[in-house]
């Protein structure tokens, strides 16, 4: 029978063995190979025997079959390593994750308390003083073994950071089983204090001809513990957990750093990052996505012959970085008509009117109309969904029939249900780049696309969400300055997708909740239009 | 690769230097050569561990009430057919015999699995999807270059990879619906990697199922299978595709074992001398890679022009490097009669010029 995994750390001398045998073994290799010491962990995992690599994975630094002449003389040491029981090995695997970012950081004490104090408060209930006193000791050495093997290998080698955060409490469940079993006051004081998970990332093999641009780059995508709501709700939360993972991302060697999900809104465009931390380069990961929405609703609007002059598009969202700036550049379009649509706060309002006047200047016959009634959207021909929301706001009865809704929120703003009630419509996912094709992507660790960020998507598909892409495309170019901050610029829009054609990234095909959209949804969008058209 | 030139190779086991990842030694023997020496003596403890695990699990598995105790992959081929006989006969097992019927499997693997199915009183059911999207799917992954990462195609083509994934998909969509608790695939030690073990001793089933998330997850090679099939035809293939090894917490999954792994010595000769006592022929019109489908020479053929190794080339030098085949019977194997009816019939069926889909 497996054993179960149980909610008690590993023993030390088992953690020391793993540590001290791993690098004695790795002490073959040149250091060099690696990046940071996460790259470490999947050849650890490998020596274990937890996992097999994968045949054809033989030139990634992530699979033993890349070192393994150096290596093979230590048959004894691996076999050593071989016979640690298997819980110990996965739990001794998730401890050393969990505890690169705390020591990169110098929080080890904090992070022993957060262990100490929630994790394993109910293990620790009935234990005596001396017993409390062991476990803060035990993880003090654990700590002081890790540490030397982390110097070793924490070769600061790589181009960027990805901030991101998680959509919904499930996937942290998920990825934490523990905090389903503890009270709920001590899982929200776990997720106040809690560290950054990180996954590193290689991309090999970019063909470009253009001078200066990089065919290989890794980096590593730091995930901020919380989920949306909770980040919403707190801004205290979110500076310290946000100014937190761009910290591990700068120590682990990034040059630039991007930011996924609502990141760049909660760190003020980016701004506020780049005062705290001015010797790395950070970009919203906006700029990429608008250029990309507004190709999206180009191709889709071609494809159902809808002509943008005389359409009436409704930005939902219009106050915020990604609404105002597709507004923008699809004013160059001259549509006929704009509904802008935000929240009534002062502010929202206020943004908005720079926006319509903004907008005027691009299209001086555009009717625009500001709105917070969603009702209004049911006059657009096309719906572009870009809120701070955490749930779906967009209903089926908002819709016209024939309407295009791009849905840019993360969370979706838009529900997989709508298209049971509605199928009059086309709904897109925004923002999917899909990369060139012929490059290779791997990360350190496999997990599912948590969150919605499609990490392993862009291993299957080669498709990725375009805030990422942004950064990866940056650090391509060697960029270690700012890029993008503040609210999305149209003009940098253009040009970041101009610099992504050269090296070969692209639109992802027409898409919704992971599937192509059809042909025939396109066809019968076509009728519909020419049929309301002949009412009209 | 049309054997006009010399190509460089593993000393040992046979793997052409075009291989995903080869990386040789001053010995001129490969790195994957290297790490099975490595592991071979873990793999021996981790196999005598299972052997019971397995074993425990099935006859826990008799000891209920199930209208089947067990879902096979069938495809009429050598090794499922063996696979199918080996779990009645030893295990008495109530089984449920399952084909993916691709429209491209050679008419006498069809004789096979009724005559196997007959002898062995096994219920037998066939999915055959419209012909019209196998087709469709067919033609897609021999003309375009579907994103997978190379450790996908390092295993198979890109025509396996898609059946692949519908065989998996079907059958344990089946196994869900009707409940039943264990779903077995005859892939031989060559054919699936030897972390199906260690995703044994993790999950208890060879390929990795989990509800939870572990930093020691392997790779999600079901997702990575099928993400880009489903994108590209969305519904007209979703029912067939299972989409992740990551399961919704209320959703009943079989356990899934690779008997050949652990249960069976894999033995060629011993395998046919079995099957042909329940009147198993081998079909005369497939290839020396298959004994029962006809697509997989145009397949093999345009893999091999296109990444420059043939796509069964991994699992025969990993029969090579377990002594089961001769390095040189490996590189035989690797001829593909270029003129032969299955290659015709495919390209037939398909409307497909094998010669300008090279030139592509």
């Amino acid at each position: 029978m497996p054993e179960k995994y149980n909610n008690c750390p590993s023993q030390v001398k088992n953690f020391k063995s793993v540590i001290n045998k791993s690098l004695h073994i790795l002490n073959n290799v040149d250091s060099k190979v690696f990046f940071s010491p996460y790259s470490t962990i999947p050849i650890i995992s490998q020596m274990l025997g937890l996992n097999t690599p994968i045949a054809g994975s033989g030139d990634y630094p992530y699979s033993i079959t890349s070192i393994i002449f150096q290596i093979e003389k230590e048959k004894q040491i691996l076999q050593e390593l071989f016979n640690i029981p298997l819980i110990e090995k996965r739990k001794i695997i998730d401890e050393i994750y969990e505890m690169i970012a705390p020591v990169l950081l110098g929080e080890e004490d904090n992070y022993i308390e957060l262990l100490f104090n929630i994790k394993y408060k109910n293990e620790l209930r009935f234990a005596s003083i001396d017993s409390k006193n062991n476990f803060k000791r035990l993880f003090k050495e654990k700590f002081s073994i890790l540490q030397p093997f982390i110097a070793r290998f924490n070769n600061k080698k790589g181009d960027f950071g990805y901030i991101v955060h998680y959509g919904y409490l499930e996937d942290l469940y998920r990825e934490y089983d523990f905090l389903q079993k503890i009270p709920n006051s001590l899982a929200n004081e776990w997720r106040q204090y809690s560290y950054p998970i990180v996954n590193e990332i290689l991309i090999k093999g970019v063909n470009t001809r253009v001078p200066g641009v990089k065919s290989d780059i890794n980096g590593w995508v730091i995930f901020v513990t919380n989920h949306t709501r909770e980040l919403l709700e707190s801004g205290k939360l979110r500076k310290h957990k946000i100014l937190q993972a761009a910290r591990l991302a700068e120590k682990l060697g990034a040059k630039i750093i991007g930011m996924g999900g609502l990141i760049a809104s909660f760190a003020q465009g980016g701004y506020w990052l780049s005062e705290q931390m001015p010797n790395v380069g950070f970009t919203t990961g906006h700029v990429y996505t608008i250029g990309n929405i507004i190709e999206m609703a180009r191709n889709c609007s071609k494809k159902i012959n809808l002509n943008i002059k005389k359409a009436t598009i409704a930005i939902v969202g219009a106050a915020g970085s990604i609404g105002s700036g597709c507004a923008k550049l699809i004013a160059e379009d001259k549509p006929k008509h704009f509904i802008l649509l935000d929240l009534s706060t002062f502010s929202a309002t206020q943004k908005l009117e720079e926006l319509k006047n903004n907008l005027q200047n691009i299209s001086p016959k555009t009717k625009i109309v500001l709105s917070n009634n969603f009702f209004d959207v049911r006059q657009a021909d096309l719906v572009i969904v870009a809120t701070n929301s955490p749930t779906s706001i967009i209903k089926p009865e908002y819709l016209k029939k024939g309407a295009i809704i791009i849905d840019d929120s993360f969370p979706k703003n838009v529900s997989k249900e709508i298209l049971k009630i509605r199928n009059d419509i086309i709904l897109l996912e925004g923002g999917m780049m899909r990369l060139p094709i012929s490059i290779d992507i791997t990360s350190a660790r496999n997990m599912p696309d948590l969150m919605d960020l499609p990490l392993t998507r862009a291993a299957s598909c080669k498709e990725t969400y375009g805030c990422l892409a942004e950064v990866l495309v940056l650090a391509l170019y060697g960029y270690k300055k700012n890029y993008a901050l503040g609210y999305a610029d149209p003009v940098l829009a253009k040009d970041i997708v101009n610099r992504a054609k050269k090296i070969g990234f692209s639109s992802a095909p027409l898409q919704c909740f992971d599937e192509a959209i059809d042909d025939k949804k396109f066809i019968l969008i076509k009728r519909i239009l020419k049929k309301e058209r002949q009412i009209v | 690769m049309e054997n006009n030139f010399i190509i460089k190779r593993c000393k040992r086991c046979g793997l052409p230097s075009a291989y995903p990842g080869i990386l040789l030694n001053a010995n001129k023997t490969c790195n994957y050569c290297s790490y099975f020496d490595l592991y071979k003596d873990r793999e021996i403890i981790i196999k005598r561990q299972l052997k019971e695990d397995f074993t425990r699990i099935i006859n826990n598995v008799k000891r209920k009430n199930n209208k089947y105790d067990c879902i096979v992959a069938y495809s009429g081929g050598k090794d499922s057919s063996f696979l199918l006989s080996f779990l009645k006969k030893k295990f008495k097992l109530k089984i449920l015999a399952h084909t993916l019927d691709h429209s491209f499997t050679s008419a006498q693997a069809f004789v096979n699995i009724k005559k196997i199915t007959k002898a062995l009183k096994i219920d037998s059911k066939i999915t055959k999807p419209d012909i019209r999207v196998m087709k469709e799917l067919f033609r897609f992954a021999l003309t375009e270059n579907i994103p997978y990462p190379k450790e996908i195609l390092a295993m198979m083509s890109q025509v396996c990879a898609v059946c692949w994934g519908m065989v998996f998909g079907t059958t344990i969509h089946l196994a869900t619906q009707l409940k039943i608790p264990l779903m077995c695939i005859g892939f031989t030690p060559g054919q699936y990697p030897s972390i199906s073990l260690e995703n044994f001793l993790k999950v208890e089933s060879c390929l990795f199922l989990s509800k939870k998330v572990y930093k020691d997850d392997p790779m999600d090679v079901i997702k990575i299978l099928t993400d880009p099939i489903i994108e590209k035809f969305g519904e007209k293939v979703r029912k067939y595709y299972f989409r992740s090894q990551y399961i919704p917490n209320d959703l009943f999954v079989p356990k899934i074992l690779l008997p050949f792994h652990v249960l069976i010595d894999y033995d060629e000769k011993t395998i046919l001398k079995e099957i042909t006592n329940l009147g198993w022929i081998k079909p005369s019109d497939t290839d020396s890679c298959s004994t029962n489908c006809l697509i997989n020479t145009l397949s093999s053929y345009i893999t091999v022009n296109k990444n420059g190794y043939h796509p069964y080339i991994g699992e025969l030098s990993q029969l090579v490097r377990e002594g089961k085949i001769k390095r040189e019977e490996a590189i035989e194997a690797e001829k593909i009669e270029k003129e032969s009816y299955a290659m015709k019939f495919s390209c037939k069926k398909l409307k497909l010029n094998k010669h300008y889909l090279i030139k592509r």
